[in-house]
C-alpha cells in the first residue's frame, strides 16, 4: 500500500512546500512522507529508530532526494540505500539546486536514477515535477518486492 | 917483498889473514849493497845520505882488505897505501859528518817514544773513529729524520692534492694581494675556468660579479688593516661569477692560513643554484598548495552560493507565482504587476548567480586543450538560439572547418556568449546577419564573431570586459554584464587576446586569438 508513498528528503521547508504544491498541481495524489535530514531518510527506508518495525520491503514508489542535507548528506544516503540488499533497486531522483557537474557525476555514480535541478521559476519547477511524476509514478515498473 | 914474508909464509898464518881479509872484503861489499837497497826502498828514512856515506866508507874499507889479500903475494904497497889513504879520507869525512849529524840524529825519537807516539796516535785515531762513528750515527739519524719529515711533507702534500682534487666543493686559494694561488677541479667545474687560466689573476676580477667587486676589495683592504674579515670562518651566501658571464648563488666559507709572506685565504665555494631552485620550487609548491586550498574554499563557497542562494529565490519566485495563480483574480492590476516583477527579478537573480558561477568556474577550472571543431560548435549554438525564438530570421555565416586547440567546455561557454550577444543585439534588426570566421593578423590566427546589430560606442570599449559593466540599459537589451567578462577570462586562460570593434548602430565584431600550445607557458 505504501507503493503509493513518495519519500521527499528535503530540509528546506519552503522547498518542501513548493514540491508538495507542484505535486498537487499535477494531480499526483500519492502520500508524501517527508524526511528533513539524511538520517531520518535512512531510518524510514531501513526501518530503524522511530521507524523500527516498519516493513522495509514496502518500498516508496520514488524518493526525491536533496543533496545538501543535515547529519547525513544526500550522496551518503544514496550509497547506503544502494548498499542495502532490500533497497538497492529503489528509484531515487536527486532533486537539488546544484548544477555542478561534479554533483551530477557523483550522484549518477552513486546510483541515482535521475538528476533534476530545481528551477527557480515555479512554472518550470511544476513542469519538472510533472515530468518526474509521469515517468516514475505512472510509467516506471518496479518489482513489487525487490531483493 | 910480499906480505907473506912477514908471516914467514907460514901457511896457517897466511891462510888466516887471507881468509879473514876475504871474508871482511866480502862483507864490506855486501853491506853497502844492502844499505843501498835499504836507502832506495826506504826513501822516508831521514839522513839517508848518511847511509850512502857509510856505504862509501865501507866500500873503501873493503877495498883495503882486497888489497891486503893482494899484497900477501904481490908487494904493491904504494897502491895499497893510496887505497888506504882514500879510505882514510872517506872515513874521516864520514866521521866528521856523523859527529855533525849526531845532535840531529839524537833528536830522532827513540823506539819507546815511537811506541808511545804510536799508542797516542792510535788512541787519537780510535777516539776520532768513535767521534766519527757517533757523528755518522747522528748524520744517519738526521738523514732519517729529514727523510721522515720529507715523507710526511710529501704525504701531506699528496693528501692536500688529493683533497683539492677530490673535493666536491670548489677550493680557491688566494693570497693577501687578492691573487688566485690555487684552483681545484671542482672550482674549475663551478666557475668554468681552468686552473692555468686563473692562477695569479686577481680573484675579484675573475670570480666576483662587477657589482660586488668593490665590496670584496674593501673587505680585503679592511682585513689588511684590522685583521677582521667579514666572511672569515663563516658560511655566507654570495653571488659568484661564471666564466660565461652568468651569476649564480654560492655558499662560501673562507679560512685564513698564516703562511710565509703574509696570510693566505682558502675559500670553499659551493654552487647552490640547485638548492635555491629547490627552495624556490618548494616555495612554489607551497604557494600552489595555498592556491589550491583557496581554490577549494572558493569552490565550496561557490557551491554554497549555487545551492543556498537559489533556494530562497525559489521560494520568492514560487510563492509569488502561487499568489498570482491562487489570488490573481482577486488582486488588482498593479498588485499582479508587482508580483510579476518579483518573479522576474528572482529569475534575473538566478541567472546572475549562474553567470557568476560560470565566471568563477572559468577562473578555477583547468584548461584541457583538445582539437575542437568550432564551426560545428557555432552551428549547434545557432540552432539552439533559433529554437528559443523561431520567429526570428537571422542570416548565419559560419565559416567551414574552423578548428582550434582549446578547452571544449570553455570554448562552448565563450561561443555561447559571443553568438548569444550577437543574437541579442541584432534582435531589433530587420535583416539580422551574424558571422563567425577566421582571419590572420601578424601571423596569428584570429577568430571573429561579427553582427550588424546595435553595436556600441568605442569610447566605452575599455569597460566591455569588466564584470557588471554594461553598455546598454536593461530596458534596451537584458543581460547580467558578466558574459563578456567570462569571455575575456576564457581567452586569458588560453593565453590569447580578445578585443572588439564597433560603431553605434553599425554592428560589432569581437576578435579573439588562442595562443598556440608552445607559447602557453609564457602567457598570462
Amino acid at each position: 500500500m505504501s507503493q503509493n508513498v513518495i519519500l521527499l528528503v528535503e530540509d528546506n521547508p519552503d522547498d518542501e512546500e513548493l514540491t508538495i504544491r507542484a505535486l498537487k498541481k499535477n494531480n499526483i495524489g500519492n502520500t508524501v512522507v517527508v524526511a528533513r535530514d539524511g538520517e531520518a531518510a535512512l531510518n524510514y527506508l531501513l526501518g530503524q529508530g522511530p521507524y523500527a518495525g516498519r516493513d522495509v520491503l514496502d518500498l516508496p514508489q520514488v524518493v526525491l532526494l536533496d543533496l545538501n542535507l543535515p547529519k547525513v548528506n544526500g550522496l551518503e544516503v544514496l550509497r547506503r540505500v544502494r548498499a542495502d540488499e532490500r533497497t538497492r533497486l529503489l528509484p531515487v531522483v536527486v532533486l537539488t539546486s546544484s548544477r555542478e557537474d561534479e554533483d551530477m557525476i557523483k550522484s549518477y555514480s552513486s546510483g541515482a536514477n535521475s538528476y533534476v535541478r530545481k528551477p527557480v521559476d515555479f512554472a518550470q519547477f511544476t513542469e519538472a515535477v510533472r515530468t518526474l511524476g509521469l515517468f516514475w509514478l505512472l510509467l516506471n515498473e518496479v518489482p513489487r518486492r525487490s531483493y | 917483498m910480499p906480505h907473506g914474508h912477514c908471516y914467514l909464509w907460514n901457511p896457517g898464518l897466511v891462510m888466516l889473514h887471507g881468509l879473514s881479509d876475504l871474508m871482511i872484503a866480502l862483507a864490506y861489499t855486501s853491506i853497502p849493497l844492502t844499505l843501498l837497497k835499504f836507502v832506495r826502498l826506504r826513501k822516508d828514512i831521514p839522513f839517508n845520505w848518511m847511509f850512502l856515506c857509510f856505504g862509501l866508507f865501507i866500500v873503501a874499507c873493503g877495498s883495503t882488505h882486497w888489497m891486503e889479500i893482494y899484497t900477501l903475494w904481490y908487494p904493491s904497497y904504494w897502491a895499497a897505501g893510496v887505497l888506504k889513504a882514500i879510505t882514510a879520507v872517506a872515513s874521516v869525512l864520514t866521521a866528521i859528518l856523523l859527529i855533525r849529524l849526531l845532535p840531529k840524529a839524537l833528536q830522532l825519537p827513540t823506539l819507546e817514544q815511537w811506541r808511545q807516539a804510536n799508542a797516542a796516535l792510535e788512541a787519537r785515531v780510535e777516539e776520532r773513529t768513535r767521534e766519527l762513528t757517533l757523528r755518522n750515527q747522528e748524520l744517519a739519524h738526521q738523514v732519517a729524520e729529514r727523510t721522515r719529515v720529507e715523507m710526511a711533507l710529501r704525504e701531506s702534500e699528496a693528501l692536500k692534492s688529493a683533497v683539492m682534487a677530490a673535493a666536491l666543493d670548489g677550493i680557491v686559494l688566494m693570497d693577501q694581494e687578492g691573487k688566485i694561488r690555487d684552483f681545484n677541479p671542482a672550482a674549475e667545474l663551478t666557475f668554468g675556468y681552468s686552473r692555468a687560466e686563473v692562477l695569479g689573476r686577481p680573484l675579484s676580477e675573475v670570480l666576483i660579479p662587477p657589482s660586488l667587486r668593490r665590496q670584496h676589495e674593501q673587505g680585503l683592504a679592511n682585513y689588511g688593516m684590522t685583521g677582521v674579515g667579514r666572511v672569515l670562518g663563516r658560511r655566507v651566501e654570495l653571488t659568484a661569477l661564471h666564466r660565461d658571464g652568468s651569476e649564480f648563488p654560492a655558499e662560501v666559507a673562507v679560512v685564513r692560513i698564516r703562511a710565509e709572506g703574509g696570510a693566505m685565504f682558502t675559500g670553499y665555494i659551493r654552487d647552490i643554484s640547485e638548492r635555491r631552485r629547490a627552495a624556490e620550487a618548494e616555495g612554489l609548491r607551497r604557494a600552489k598548495e595555498a592556491a589550491e586550498e583557496a581554490n577549494a574554499e572558493l569552490e565550496s563557497f561557490s557551491y554554497s552560493v549555487a545551492h543556498d542562494l537559489r533556494a530562497p529565490l525559489r521560494a520568492i519566485s514560487g510563492f509569488s507565482s502561487e499568489l498570482l495563480a491562487d489570488w490573481g483574480e482577486r488582486l488588482d492590476e498593479s498588485a499582479r504587476k508587482d508580483l510579476n516583477r518579483i518573479v522576474a527579478a528572482a529569475g534575473r537573480m538566478a541567472e546572475l548567480i549562474d553567470d557568476l558561477l560560470l565566471l568563477s568556474r572559468v577562473a578555477r577550472s583547468e584548461v584541457r586543450r583538445e582539437t575542437v571543431d568550432l564551426s560545428e560548435m557555432a552551428r549547434k549554438i545557432a540552432s539552439h538560439l533559433h529554437e528559443s525564438a523561431p520567429e526570428r530570421a537571422v542570416e548565419w555565416l559560419v565559416a567551414e572547418q574552423l578548428v582550434a586547440d582549446c578547452d571544449p567546455q570553455l570554448m562552448r561557454a565563450l561561443l555561447e556568449n559571443l553568438l548569444g550577444n550577437a543574437w541579442k543585439f541584432t534582435s531589433k534588426q530587420r535583416s539580422a546577419r551574424i558571422e563567425f570566421g577566421q582571419t590572420v593578423q601578424s601571423g596569428v590566427i584570429v577568430y571573429f564573431v561579427g553582427d550588424n546589430g546595435a553595436g556600441f560606442n568605442m569610447e566605452y570599449a575599455s569597460n566591455l570586459f569588466t564584470p557588471f559593466r554594461r553598455l546598454h540599459s536593461a530596458e534596451e537589451f537584458e543581460g547580467t554584464g558578466i558574459g563578456l567578462a567570462t569571455v575575456e577570462r576564457i581567452i586569458r586562460r588560453h593565453g590569447g587576446k580578445v578585443w572588439a570593434e564597433s560603431a553605434e548602430n553599425g554592428g560589432a565584431t569581437f576578435y579573439f586569438s588562442l595562443a598556440p600550445l608552445e607559447e602557453r607557458g609564457s602567457a598570462s
